[in-house]
């Protein structure tokens, strides 16, 4: 069976920096996967080897069927922490989310009915229908955090790696950031997502791994509540 | 009316119309993704760069377009490669490499005694000497320019954004990059006679900056900023021809005028609550 994610033995390096060393991970079957772990554990790295931007040291990695980077147009989705990008950039909200239809459209090709339904949709979904003519450069933190949420929603990936998505969004919109997350896992869209929220695991996440440069733990919310790996990560979540 | 229609009775000025207006429209509508990608400095590391094969081209007597775009095109993607691979800043990269491919056509110059004042026309400009065949090369080019602007409109428009997730999204950000690099390449050779090596970069950005001030849409951003490149180019060469000025020169004034015009309108609009 060909497994949606498997990393075998990755090391990523940046300069003489180990960040992930041996790594491995193999995810079968469509989840949410929540990875958690202190600051500077590993945990975006991962999240960027998966999606092709970070290239590894050493190691094997399949991303749905692909080694890193060849998947087809569209396939992933990723969101980003919010200082990834120049805010004052051109764009309304409604202009950024149609970029998630971009990978799917051909050059010359006009947006058709369906590609404007899906964004009008998921701009709806994240609550941005108001703001949606608005400048980018208007939003608040958690209004622009939705913005690239709907724009990940927009491009119906296969895969969606999401890096610390609830940093700097309110209680409401973290718990329709979730919804989210569940629904698309339910109609079977693989979800990686990096997170410092232990709180609310069992409702987020089918199976966790804690990284510490490689995976120091592995199965679901409630095996790593009992076997107390929840308190060792609640004490001060830098690396030790 | 006669002082608008007076250049016209000379054929080398409606040749730099012509030239004023391509070059107007090509430098600032690639002059928008410099701006917004923060190639700025790229445009003047290319300029300077095309020197060294503005020389090798005239010592053996070919065409410059041709030493001066291999020469242009290969620092161009030479720069985006060193840059992506060896883990050097942008600035740091075209800094090494502009410098060395300029000093090199300073070099040449310098060891030759075939040197005459010609070669000074690229580093100030000289519109008035564009030829028909210049034209040709420049309207030729204009359509590249803007068919692939057209060709590549959303994959530059994402990358322009956001790189990264571009590029876990399936659009491959170095080739998109690498065609950019090597067309603003093409832009500034061809636009190196009409305003010259040393003012070229000028027209790739301030046209586009002004734009920037005057609206918050891509699109709009993109027409604006050609529309007052052209207007920049056009109006620099009107006010050259009556002041008897150095055209390129009064181009890019001109331009900056523009700027702190479209600068001064965003504040008042600001000020009085309006948004463009």
């Amino acid at each position: 069976m060909t497994a949606v994610l498997a990393l075998t033995d990755v090391r990523v390096a940046y300069e003489r920096t180990l960040a992930l060393d041996d790594l491995t991970l193999r995810v079968d079957a469509p989840c949410v996967l929540g990875v958690v772990g202190p600051n500077g554990s590993g945990k975006s790295t991962l999240i960027k080897t998966i999606a092709g931007i970070v290239r590894a040291t050493s190691g094997e990695i399949v991303v749905l069927g692909n080694e890193p980077g060849h998947a087809p147009r569209g396939a992933i989705g990723y969101v980003p922490q919010l200082d990834s990008v120049d805010w004052n950039f051109p764009a309304t909200v409604d202009d950024v989310v149609a970029m998630g239809r971009y990978p799917h459209v051909r050059p010359w090709q006009r947006f058709s009915a369906n590609d404007r339904a899906t964004v009008r949709a998921a701009i709806a979904h994240l609550g941005l229908a108001e703001l949606a003519k608005r400048p980018i450069a208007d939003l608040s933190g958690g209004q622009r955090q939705r913005a690239f949420v709907a724009r990940a929603i927009a491009q119906e990936p296969r895969l969606l790696l999401l890096d610390e998505p609830t940093t700097g969004i309110d209680a409401e919109s973290s718990a329709m950031l979730r919804a989210l997350v569940r629904d698309l896992a339910r109609r079977g869209v693989m979800v990686v997502m990096t997170s410092h929220e232990l709180d609310d695991a069992e409702e987020w996440f089918d199976r966790i791994v804690v990284v510490d440069r490689r995976i120091t733990a592995d199965g679901t919310p409630r095996e790593l509540r009992e076997r107390g790996i929840y308190a060792g990560l609640r004490a001060p979540m830098v690396r030790r | 009316m006669n002082a608008l229609v007076d250049p016209f009775t000379y054929a080398f000025m409606q040749r730099a119309f012509v030239a004023a207006i391509v070059v107007g429209a090509l430098c600032s509508a690639m002059g928008t993704y410099v701006v917004l990608r923060k190639l700025s400095f790229i445009g003047d590391g290319i300029a300077h760069a095309s020197f060294a094969g503005i020389v090798i081209a005239y010592l053996r007597g070919a065409n410059y377009f041709v030493g001066a775009g291999i020469v242009a095109v290969l620092t161009a993607l030479g720069i985006g490669y060193v840059n992506r691979r060896a883990r050097l800043s942008l600035d740091t990269t075209i800094g090494v490499l502009f410098t060395g491919a300029f000093a090199l056509g300073v070099f040449l110059m310098s060891i030759t005694k075939a040197y005459t004042v010609d070669l000074q026309d690229f580093l100030f400009g000289n519109i008035l000497g564009v030829t028909s065949g210049d034209l040709y090369v420049s309207l030729a080019l204009a359509v590249l320019v803007f068919g692939t602007i057209a060709w590549l409109y959303r994959d530059l428009a994402f990358t322009s954004f956001d790189p990264t997730v571009a590029r876990a999204a399936g659009v491959r950000n170095d080739r998109v990059e690498d065609i950019l690099l090597a067309l603003l390449a093409l832009t500034i050779v061809v636009s190196i006679q009409s305003v010259g090596i040393i003012l070229v970069a000028a027209l790739l950005v301030t046209p586009a900056a002004a734009a920037a001030q005057l609206t918050r849409r891509l699109p709009r951003m993109l027409v604006l900023s050609t529309v007052l490149g052209i207007a920049c180019t056009v109006g620099g060469l009107y006010a050259s021809y009556y002041l008897h000025a150095a055209s390129g020169a009064t181009m890019v004034l001109v331009a900056t005028v523009v700027f702190f015009l479209a600068l001064a309108y965003k504040r008042f609009a600001n000020a009085s609550g309006a948004s463009a």
